[in-house]
């Protein structure tokens, strides 16, 4: 239970930053935080005690794979949400490229203030 | 091997000091390098649990990400001391009542650690290598039970990438310029 707990206080810490922060960079972080919580949840859902790998090796018996494998579907899913979460960052960045060479600050108040 | 769960609690701890150093730090340059620190422990954590394609791609992921940020924050050397007061007392109210909701009705949803919720896992570990004949059961559900679901990664992929291009470019936003002049 208090691996859970940790993950939602990670979830959270991302959260206070994506919502608190005014720092466009802090909330580019704060969005990669909780990614980080959410795909470490899945792939401690999927997982067994003394598990391995879900790799099948020639000197392993089929049954023995089948039952010391962790889960590998959600391993599957969370592959793809990692590599779909560094294309976003690259997005959210080419866009704080641009504001920044609009306005010449990463403060979204001051960004605000500006907008004429 | 023996995996302890207070090992995986030990590294989850630290890899939440860093988040709180990533969000808390003025220097934008040491809260980039404490999120890749974060990145990095989660990868050691992935290979713990068993799930060593996914500690490979983090890292990679990771690095990718900090040099992609630390790019972007060579521009600005000014420190970060803005914080909103209201809101983040908000978030930390919503965190509290969810925090105690989870305590009072999380012991019937969550199962205890090591003892999968899901078992469709298992019917696909079953037929893959049957199947497939491929060793690795996450290549065999990434290629072949969920290629669509791939086929969607490469869509979202492409449109970001695309994105980050327009964005940049170089071209036709002159023209932009003497458009407002």
């Amino acid at each position: 239970m208090i691996l859970y707990i940790l993950i939602a206080l990670m979830f959270f810490i991302g959260l206070y930053g994506m919502i608190a922060k005014k720092n466009i960079i802090k909330i580019i972080i704060g969005m990669n935080i909780v990614g980080y919580a959410s795909n470490l949840l899945f792939v401690l859902l999927g997982y067994k005690w003394d598990g391995i790998a879900p790799i099948l090796t020639e000197d392993m018996s089929f049954a023995y794979f089948l039952e010391k494998a962790v889960d590998p579907l959600p391993q599957a899913l969370v592959l793809t949400s990692i590599v779909i979460d560094l294309a976003f960052v690259a997005f959210l960045a080419a866009l704080a490229i641009r504001l920044f060479e609009k306005y010449g600050t990463f403060d979204i108040d001051k960004i605000r203030r500006l907008k004429g | 091997m023996i995996l302890n769960q207070w090992l995986l609690a030990a590294l989850m701890l630290l890899m939440a000091a860093g988040c709180v150093i990533a969000i808390t730090a003025r220097s934008l340059t040491s809260s980039v390098v404490s999120m890749g620190t974060a990145g990095l422990i989660l990868s050691i954590l992935f290979l713990l649990l068993g799930a060593p394609d996914i500690a490979i791609v983090q890292v990679f992921v990771e690095i990718v990400a900090l040099i992609v940020l630390l790019s972007i924050i060579r521009r600005e050397t000014r420190a970060d001391m803005t914080t909103s007061g209201l809101y983040g007392i908000l978030t930390l109210a919503i965190f509290a009542l969810l925090l105690m909701i989870f305590f009072i009705y999380g012991n019937d949803i969550v199962r205890p650690l090591g003892v999968p919720v899901i078992t469709m896992g298992g019917e696909y570990l079953a037929s893959s290598s049957r199947l497939l004949s491929a060793p690795n059961a996450v290549t065999s559900i990434v290629l072949d039970f969920r290629g669509y679901d791939t086929l969607g990664e490469a869509t979202v992929i492409f449109v970001a990438v695309a994105g980050v291009v327009v964005l940049l470019r170089r071209r036709g936003r002159k023209d932009e310029k003497k458009g407002d002049e």
